[in-house]
């Protein structure tokens, strides 16, 4: 009997310590694929998280690496060591001027295990290299600012190269960054293929994110910006093969460097029967949920807001929040003061982490007031349940909702958000056909089979199966 | 924006920078890296903020500036609101999480104060609370929510250490905000029966009967202000208000 393909996923602050789209994919593609093995390379910002996944059983190892912490070191051959100085040096140009890094040298010469996070600084070569290019790139803010950025991008770095990942096939990255680069150096350092996709742009979330950081600031926000830019690009430009959930975003990984023709749109899918044998059982009154974290990012407060202007309206309707509310205390508590304040009283509940079958039962309409989102898989999961989705025109979400303006708001717009909602629960006949086209189209376009075949496939022509 | 021939050499030499701003630009010239024309070229190139296109360069700017002037940041708040609408959904985005950026900052400092000694924390708290409700500006649901919480939070001081004079400067600008112009009075008349004679409290009643459009009243109170106190400052105020000269009310 053959042995079973073993495929190692490199994954970066999602799966299977928080929740969300990703690791809900990441589940999926381990359940789904029981013909295949899997291990896990998980990168983290700290050691021992709670798991909040239960692993399947065709994980067969689990390795954690601690991104902000240094693994024992082993060390080069001296020869190895007379010349990683010089490959360094031209990694480190490139990344910061923005060019595409080439890093083949680098992986010859740099074995698995062996982390030189401290390299930055303990060489004399490395530091007036430092001094000369702050002089030149960075003379108006403080040395001390360019040295941190410079030491903290060449540890995250060479602490993920140091990694030693599980033995597999395949080496799949869920995003570039970080998990890229981990996969990137199992490719050619294992000769193994490197398979990557992506859901979001994970380049253009650290930019945001860097952009807004008060703590980064000068010539170290372009720095950064360009180091993440710069991984995406070698990420895209290396791998054996590259997936977008969409095809907006499969043209800006082109755009970075991914070869056409090994780049793949490949959607996101969901359990379609599981969600359509959902019995529907209508409560009395009108049911409107919100189907996510309680988080900033899901924009919680404009759905409160939203609900406030629709339940003035419509006076036996009931809105709810699902989904756990731990992750940011500070914004829960802000959005139950506001529930409050706006006289929501019951009719505005945190439910907590629940089992959405249960809510897609009664449920008249799914809101999303997202800021940002890639693939939604709580509107496929609602469509294929038979209900109507409103949102927020982000990521991927006004192509599924075929661009029509009456199911969409802009960004951060209670009003839109309410004018959504009072179309899709004023027009129940209309919606009903529009039901029926959904679920269809979800049958057609984002089943969990079709996603699972695409992959088993994507694994094979990888290894020129 | 254009940059002058002398500027744009400067990108060709070995220094690899370009200033941002009229300050750095100045910083420059001081360490002998940039020319001139750096300063002057930041200095003559000024648009607004609301001016299209955006110059999303100066908006990443000021959005990484944790303590800029809330003038600054409600201008960049409305800026924001308004790329939200943007059809080019990369600047929509922009738009929304740089809304959002300012929006937790805000709620992660309210949330900090909330949790501190409220004799210290509850003015800077209601000022939070207050600018976050103007940033909220066009979603009314949640400007008065915020405005609610800092009446609340300035009211339970006042049950605390008793009402004081010093906090009618955001007790009076969150009930005009507010529209609770009765309140506003009632609060601002009842100091007056405690201190009769304090232009400063009359100050603020003028500005609330001129938010009620009693503008008799407001008169009258302010020529009463010109006879009968307020400093120097606050007689340019009332002259300004009176439309008897320029300056700042």
């Amino acid at each position: 009997m053959s042995r079973k393909l073993r495929v190692c996923l490199v994954i970066e602050g999602s799966y299977p310590y928080i929740t969300g789209g990703v690791s809900a994919w990441v589940q999926d593609i381990l359940e789904g694929l029981s013909d295949f093995e899997f291990a896990l390379l998980t990168i983290s910002p700290v050691a021992d998280q709670p798991l909040r996944y239960r692993l399947p059983s065709n994980v067969v190892e689990h390795r954690d690496l601690v991104i902000t912490q240094n693994a024992p070191s082993d060390s080069v051959s001296k020869e190895k060591a007379r010349q990683l100085p010089t490959e360094i040096l031209r990694l480190h140009r490139q990344f910061f001027q923005g060019d595409s890094p080439e890093m083949s040298q680098l992986f010859s010469l740099l074995p698995e295990g062996v982390s030189l996070h401290r390299e930055a600084v303990d060489q004399k070569v490395f530091w007036d290299f430092l001094v000369r290019t702050s002089q030149e790139r960075n003379p108006i803010y403080p040395f001390s600012d360019y040295y941190w950025a410079w030491q903290s991008s060449h540890e995250l770095l060479f602490r993920v190269l140091a990694a030693v990942p599980p033995e597999a096939d395949i080496y799949h990255a869920v995003s570039t960054g970080f998990a890229g680069v981990a996969a990137l150096a199992a490719q050619v350092r294992r000769q193994k293929p490197f398979v990557l996709t992506e859901h979001g742009l994970y380049h253009k979330e650290r930019e945001i994110e860097i952009r807004k950081a008060a703590y980064v600031h000068g010539y170290q926000r372009d720095m950064w910006i360009k180091f993440y830019s710069s991984v995406s690009t070698l990420c895209y430009r290396s791998a054996d093969a590259v997936t977008a959930l969409f095809e907006e975003n499969r043209q800006k990984q082109l755009e970075l460097g991914a070869l056409k023709d090994r780049s793949f749109v490949i959607p996101n899918g969901i359990d379609v029967e599981r969600f359509a044998s959902v019995k529907r059982q209508p409560r009395p009154g009108r049911h409107v949920g919100l189907v996510g974290r309680i988080v900033p990012i899901k924009d919680v407060k404009t759905f409160i807001a939203a609900a406030k202007i629709i339940a003035e309206e419509i006076p036996d309707i009931t809105f709810y929040a699902i989904g756990p509310t731990d992750e940011d205390p500070d914004y829960y508590q802000d959005c139950l003061a506001l529930a409050e304040s706006l006289s929501l009283g019951d009719r505005l509940q945190f439910t907590g982490r629940q089992n959405v079958l249960d809510f897609y039962a009664f449920l008249d309409v799914v809101v999303l007031t997202s800021v940002r989102e890639a693939q939604p898989l709580v509107i496929l999961e609602a469509w294929a349940a038979g209900i109507p989705c409103v949102s927020t025109k982000v990521g991927n979400v006004p192509e599924m909702l075929d661009y029509d303006e009456r199911f969409l708001a802009s960004s951060k717009d209670p009003s839109q958000v309410a004018s959504a909602l009072r179309f899709v629960l004023n027009n129940p006949e209309e919606m009903s056909l529009i039901n029926q086209r959904n679920a269809e189209k979800v049958r057609r376009l984002y089943h969990r089979s079709d996603l699972l075949d695409k992959y088993r496939q994507l694994y094979r022509f990888v290894r020129g199966e | 924006m254009s940059y002058s021939k002398e500027y744009l050499q400067l990108l060709d030499s070995r220094y690899l920078i370009m200033a941002r701003t009229q300050k750095a630009a100045l910083k420059g010239i001081e360490g002998g890296f940039l020319p001139e024309a750096a300063f002057i070229t930041k200095g003559i190139n000024v648009r607004s903020l609301f001016e299209e296109p955006y110059e999303l360069m100066e908006l990443d700017r000021l959005l990484a500036k944790p303590d800029m002037p809330f003038e600054v940041t409600l201008r960049l708040a409305q800026v924001c609101e308004r790329l939200t609408r943007n059809v080019d959904k990369e600047l929509a985005l922009f738009g929304a999480e740089s809304l959002n950026a300012l929006e937790v900052r805000y709620v992660q400092k309210i949330q900090k104060l909330k949790k501190g000694e409220p004799s210290t924390s509850a003015r800077p708290l209601a000022q939070a609370q207050l600018e976050l409700a103007l940033i909220y500006e066009t979603r009314p649901a949640l400007k008065r929510f915020y405005l609610a919480e800092a009446i609340g939070t300035l009211q339970n001081l006042w049950a605390l250490s008793g009402r004081q004079k010093q906090d009618l400067a955001l007790w009076v600008p969150l009930h005009l905000e507010a529209g609770l112009l009765q309140e506003a009075e009632s609060s601002l008349r009842e100091f007056l029966l405690e201190t009769p004679q304090d232009s400063e409290v009359y100050f603020w009643l003028a500005k609330v009967k001129f938010a009620q459009r009693d503008y008799l009243e407001v008169m009258t109170i302010l020529a009463f202000l010109q006879d009968h106190g307020g400093n120097a400052e606050l007689h340019k105020a009332y002259r300004f208000w009176l439309g008897e000269a320029p300056g700042v009310a």
